[in-house]
């Protein structure tokens, strides 16, 4: 596990934060006190939370695969899997 | 497709996945894929070991597939496992010393994290030593130092706000940098 900053200051210490990416996806009441400071404007790194949770939601700053990038690596995991079957 | 409605839609997949739907898995992956690389590449610059790591993340679900209750919160999951398998990758690079990886370039993203914790180790002692040089002045020199180098603000403001006449500023300022210099130096 990793070890926690003090300080959450950039994107990053968001997105390493597996109780963050937790409360992003699962909506889980958990934690919900420790990030809930952060939805406030004035907080310093507001901009940096909302930013995170975006990313992972892929609402902003999105950088995608190409289609035919999509396809090359889903037919690699189904010969993996296949490879494992057989 | 909002929040919601992808939670829903990945619910009904999981469960439809775990009966022993491959197409509900290719779904999966078709959904999720796009987030993964999204939320990896702020992590690494390596376009294809994050394309691997990505790889390793849906043959690791597809494992579990009678562990539905693992893979119950499926979003969470896939990042947090893409997470710790970039981090691995990145943890191998640095304690390996030898060239058997020399397809891949992991040394980038390893610095740049590397880079980063030291970064951000200088930045707290700076804070710490700026805090403890602080405690060094009286109140009033306090004051004038952070009005003129946190706030930037002229001399002619300082004169204003404090109160005092610019060459009283002046001197103020002068016998803060003494005080300074001297905490800094113990």
């Amino acid at each position: 596990m990793m070890k926690k900053k003090a300080h959450y200051t950039k994107v990053e210490d968001f997105l390493l934060d597996d109780d963050f990416i937790r409360y992003t996806f699962d909506n889980s009441t958990e934690g919900v006190t420790r990030w809930s400071v952060f939805t406030t404007a004035a907080h310093p790194a507001h901009q940096a939370f909302l930013h995170a949770t975006n990313i992972l939601l892929h609402l902003d700053d999105c950088k995608q695969l190409t289609e035919s990038q999509v396809q090359r690596l889903k037919r690699r995991i189904f010969r993996s899997l296949n490879a494992v079957v057989n | 497709m909002s929040t919601k409605s992808l939670k829903d839609r990945t619910n009904e997949l999981v469960t439809a996945f775990c009966s022993g739907d491959d197409s509900a898995f290719s779904e999966l992956y078709d959904t999720y894929v796009h987030l993964l690389f999204n939320y990896g590449s702020r992590l690494t610059t390596n376009q294809e070991l994050l394309k691997d790591c990505i790889h390793d993340v849906f043959v690791k679900v597809y494992g579990k597939r009678n562990q539905q209750q693992a893979i119950r919160n499926f979003g969470s999951y896939v990042v947090i496992a893409l997470k710790n398998r970039l981090l691995d990758e990145f943890r191998r690079q640095t304690f390996t010393t030898d060239n058997a990886a020399e397809d891949y370039d992991y040394r980038q993203a390893a610095d740049d994290i590397e880079r980063d914790y030291i970064a951000d180790e200088r930045q707290l002692l700076q804070q710490e030593q700026v805090v403890r040089l602080m405690t060094s002045l009286t109140h009033r020199q306090r004051q004038a130092v952070t009005l003129y180098y946190l706030e930037q603000r002229k001399y002619e403001e300082i004169c204003s706000i404090m109160q005092m006449n610019y060459h009283s500023v002046r001197n103020l300022m002068h016998r803060s940098m003494l005080r300074l210099r001297e905490a800094a130096n113990l």
